[in-house]
């Protein structure tokens, strides 16, 4: 099993060292890629200097178009399993071998490292709770699945899963578009439970005067996907 | 719609049909994404020509003046361009992240091969 640990670093000078010397040191059995996206601060020097495996772009494309490079490598070099982390440390690998036990065992195509199934560990903020249980009822009507961490970008997916990434996989938020597009196209999702640690450094992308325009956004893009798949189907 | 207003009309759009062809043969217009401008302008001197057309529409959608039924089909041309436009921004956004993407897979291998020649040599 060939798995590829992707993780996108927008700005990440002081946090990405830590995350990829903990994966290089202490889980060598995965290889990762770094997507620099087109970072403006020292991501890219960091990479180089340390000599890590990366791919840098030349523009800043955003979390989804950085994940996409990612599944396309992955694609490219032929790997059974993709996984994304985020580059902040907010992802523990430690849950890396738990996350992808079903998709070895061909339980499901994409797994969600979810931290609200045992509710341990950083919980993030209540406005962010709601607006995660928002989304959790949009992808509930439109697909009929519950995924209770619906904007966790800590997830796996299957080979299969990860070629149709690497060809449609939606660019301003992916997360929860991601959980949709999978589930009308026949691929299972399965969520794993895992503990997330708070944020270190950085800050995250979004921020309270973005938060209504991520919401409507994210709700009507699953929407749009629900009522295109329809289309197709008649 | 009176003589006046008429050539006014006719004039600008005139002006508007030279600048646009004139930009053309400039290249610094794309005949593709032009055809819409150029439709809309040749139609509205059709319309100022044969303002009997005008009056035709007027009475079928309940438009009271002349002046403002040209006013209404200009505003919908310009809608259509502008949704248009937003179809172009999207499809050519869709390209870019693509070669982006392209790009740095590439920039990478290059810089694996470029390190592996200079161990040979």
């Amino acid at each position: 099993m060939k798995v590829l640990v992707i993780i996108p670093a927008y700005n990440e000078e002081k946090s990405i060292e830590k995350v990829v010397e903990n994966l290089i040191n202490n889980y060598p059995q995965y290889d990762y890629l770094i997507v620099n996206d087109g970072s403006k601060d020292r991501t890219e020097e960091i990479c180089r200097e340390k000599n890590y495996n990366f791919v840098t772009l030349p523009i800043n494309l955003g979390i989804g178009g950085g994940v996409q490079t990612g599944y396309m490598y992955a694609v490219k070099n032929d790997y059974d399993i993709a996984i994304q982390i985020d580059g902040d440390g907010q992802h523990n690998p430690e849950y890396i071998e738990k996350l992808i036990e079903p998709i070895i065992k061909g339980e499901a195509d994409m797994t969600i490292g979810s931290r609200f199934i045992e509710k341990e560990g950083f919980q993030t903020s209540f406005m962010r709770r709601m607006g995660i249980n928002i989304i959790r009822g949009v992808i509930k009507m439109c697909c009929g699945v519950t995924v209770k961490d619906t904007t966790s970008g800590f997830r796996a997916s299957s080979k299969s899963l990860t070629k149709y990434f690497s060809e449609n996989y939606a660019q301003d938020y992916p997360e929860p578009e991601a959980i949709v597009t999978s589930v009308l196209n026949g691929y299972s999702v399965k969520e794993v439970p895992v503990v997330m640690n708070e944020r270190e450094e950085g800050v995250s992308s979004i921020n309270a005067t973005k938060s209504v325009y991520y919401m409507i956004k994210v709700s009507l893009a699953l929407i749009l996907h629900r009522l295109g798949y329809q289309k197709k189907r008649n | 719609m009176n003589l006046t207003l008429r050539i006014f009309f006719g004039i600008v759009d005139l002006i508007f049909l030279l600048v646009i062809l004139n930009m053309l043969k400039k290249k610094r217009l794309n005949l593709k994404y032009t055809l819409t401008w150029l439709f809309a302008a040749l139609a509205l001197l059709v319309v100022d020509c044969f303002p009997q057309i005008i009056d035709g529409i007027m009475n079928l959608v309940g438009v009271a003046s002349p002046v403002s039924m040209v006013f209404v089909l200009e505003a919908l041309f310009v809608l259509v361009i502008l949704l248009s436009l937003t179809a172009i921004v999207s499809h050519l956004t869709e390209r870019v992240y693509r070669l982006t993407q392209t790009i740095a897979i590439m920039e990478k291998k290059i810089r694996e091969l470029e390190e592996e020649n200079n161990k040979e040599e």
